[in-house]
């Protein structure tokens, strides 16, 4: 692996945590609701940038190290968010 | 024997080539054997497609998708009738599992679906993807367009609020407005035998059964064009060798459909985890006499139309027809707009007319936001909407004047006169992005100065001459000349940096850029 494709690594780890944690919300609480959305949208976005380097590598192009950047910091702040807000 | 020989030869070839096939070219190959149909199944999808704006339609589908997840759970508890269908609400809002997260997601989503369709049918437009052999593609998307916005009427009444019921009922009233054949099967299909209860059961039925199936089965014609022609190829700059090459539609373009669907999916969780919807009063005739019905954002642009002092007097009758030309313009266009021209640059008219469009959609929606139940004089229409076009059309002409080249200081295709033999780089040149911003910031305080002198003449014609209105249209007038002006001006410099940089000698030229 190089060192674009090992970042799918802490990707799988950030998705496993945060289905895990959705599991342990309370349905009902309007507070519990951002929190599912946070560490779902975290989940997706994980996916989605997988897919995203799935699809440059498939097609040759280069994946630029500010989309990255600026991709894995919105799920760390989706991640982080979900912890302070429960 | 020798014909055996040849069956023989002729399956081995058969099978030689199923063994090169892909697993997916085989499932594509067994549909289409079966089915009989010709057309090849899961075309591969040219590079240059994966590009977000290709996907406008896609991202409007997995909407409907989220929509008819949500839908469905919100189905198992919502009863419709006038009785229970606000407590039924209530109840998904506050006793239901994520049930006011569901409300907010299924709500959002429909907005994004039909703002998705819009800015889809729109691009359509400007980029010329009606044209032949797409026509048909097109009707049936503009069919669906309507759908859409069926989903949008019909949906709205379901939580039985006092603003939706009374703002239903507004709409429900002009079904009486149009003309008697469409009347009754409009009444047959919403209204029922009459009665509140028929009719919240009717667009509860046409939300959740007709119109989803409606809906898919649209989809699935226009998808079947759409293996058939394949995308259209983009009208801008020359495409290179790797943008033309095809990918799989699994995994590839799948992959690459998934990644747009959970970054727009994303977005619908956070904005709904942002701003949840809250459920309004419940509907009751004292309640719904207090406040004056407004539709939803959607529909907010044919409110406004309605509230003009000359469709409320001359009736619904006149409105009703005009919204609907607009959308028999809108589904016969590919027979109007004809040409082989697809660029954007190429079709002046029909792209002016497509922003003047946006414009008056967004200029009407957004007014008729701000004024909830006003009738709206006829000359203030005539100034906002006339206003709007005109500043929207100067604007527009006026970059299309700075970047599209014209007779003598044209490229060669629009250069006839052998007296203008000008090259490649006067067309760059002309075609500068500066001078086309510069041109339509002009353009627009040009239409701005126009707009503020016919509005001081109509107020001097009515309150009579006084000085600050004098005044006012003295100062559109200065705007006005300073426009043209400068335009003349930067025109001229323009001309004079096309011959030092090209070194045009030609008579002709120099006399139309007025150099001599």
């Amino acid at each position: 692996m190089d060192s674009t494709e090992r970042i799918v690594v802490p990707l799988l780890l950030v998705q496993t945590a945060s289905v895990i944690l959705l599991w342990s919300l309370d349905t009902l609480s309007v507070v519990d609701q951002k929190i599912f959305a946070l560490f779902l949208g975290a989940d997706f976005l994980s996916f989605g940038l997988m897919a995203h380097l799935y699809l440059n590598m498939k097609t040759g192009s280069n994946t630029s190290g500010t989309t990255l950047m600026a991709w894995g910091l919105v799920i760390l702040v989706l991640f982080v968010a979900g912890f302070i807000v429960s | 024997m020798g014909q055996d020989e040849g069956q023989q030869e002729h399956r081995k070839v058969e099978e030689a080539e199923e063994a090169v096939k892909t697993r997916m070219e085989r499932l594509a190959s067994f549909i289409s054997s079966r089915t009989g149909a010709t057309y090849p199944l899961f075309r591969p999808v040219p590079e240059f497609s994966l590009n977000p704006f290709y996907w406008l339609g896609a991202l409007s589908v997995v909407a409907f998708i989220i929509q008819g997840v949500t839908g469905l759970i919100m189905a198992l508890y919502y009863v419709p009738t006038p009785v229970s269908a606000y407590p039924t609400t209530q109840y998904i809002f506050k006793s239901v599992y994520f049930g006011q997260f569901l409300e907010t997601i299924h709500l959002y989503t429909a907005y994004a679906m039909i703002m998705l369709a819009f800015m889809h049918m729109m691009r359509g437009y400007f980029v010329s993807v009606h044209k032949k052999p797409r026509e048909i593609m097109w009707m049936v998307g503009m069919v669906m367009g309507f759908v859409t916005l069926g989903f949008g009427f019909t949906g709205y009444l379901l939580p039985y609020t006092v603003v939706s019921t009374s703002a239903s009922t507004v709409g429900i009233g002009m079904i009486a407005a149009l003309p008697t054949p469409i009347a009754n099967l409009a009444n047959f299909l919403v209204v029922g035998t009459g009665g509140t209860a028929a009719e919240l059961l009717r667009f509860y039925d046409l939300h959740v059964i007709v119109l989803p199936a409606v809906l898919l089965a649209l989809l699935a014609v226009k998808m079947m064009m759409l293996e058939t022609h394949g995308v259209a190829e983009p009208v801008t700059g020359s495409l290179t060798e790797r943008l033309k090459k095809t990918l799989p539609i699994f995994p590839d373009v799948t992959v690459y459909l998934l990644e747009l669907a959970v970054i727009f999916g994303v977005g619908m969780l956070l904005i709904s985890a942002l701003f949840p919807i809250q459920l309004g009063p419940e509907y009751t005739p004292q309640a719904a006499a207090a406040i004056a019905a407004q539709p939803d954002w959607y529909f907010l642009w044919l409110y406004q139309i309605l509230k003009i002092n000359i469709f409320e007097t001359a009736g619904l009758p006149v409105a009703l027809t005009f919204a609907s030309a607009v959308f028999v313009v809108l589904i016969l266009l590919p027979f109007i707009d004809r040409g082989d021209d697809r660029r954007i640059l190429d079709r002046p008219k029909f792209v002016i007319l497509g922003a003047i469009f946006v414009a008056e959609l967004v200029v009407l929606a957004a007014w008729g936001l701000i004024t909830p139940g006003q009738v709206i004089p006829n000359l203030t229409a005539v100034e906002v909407l006339g206003g709007t076009a005109l500043v929207v059309a100067l604007a527009l002409a006026g970059v299309y004047a700075a970047v599209r080249p014209t007779g003598a200081v044209a490229g060669p295709a629009a250069s006839p006169s052998p007296s203008a033999p000008v090259s490649g780089p006067v067309r760059h040149l002309y075609e500068g992005k500066w001078m086309g911003l510069g041109m339509s910031v002009l353009m627009g305080f040009g239409a701005l100065g126009i707009g503020i002198s016919v509005d001081s003449v109509v107020q001097m014609i009515e309150f009579g001459v006084t000085t600050p209105m004098l005044v006012r249209f003295s100062a559109s007038a200065c705007l006005m000349i300073g426009v043209v002006t400068c335009a003349f001006l930067g025109l001229r410099w323009v001309g004079r940096q096309v011959v030092s940089h090209n070194g045009i000698q030609s008579n002709a030229v120099r006399s139309k850029l007025g150099l001599d």
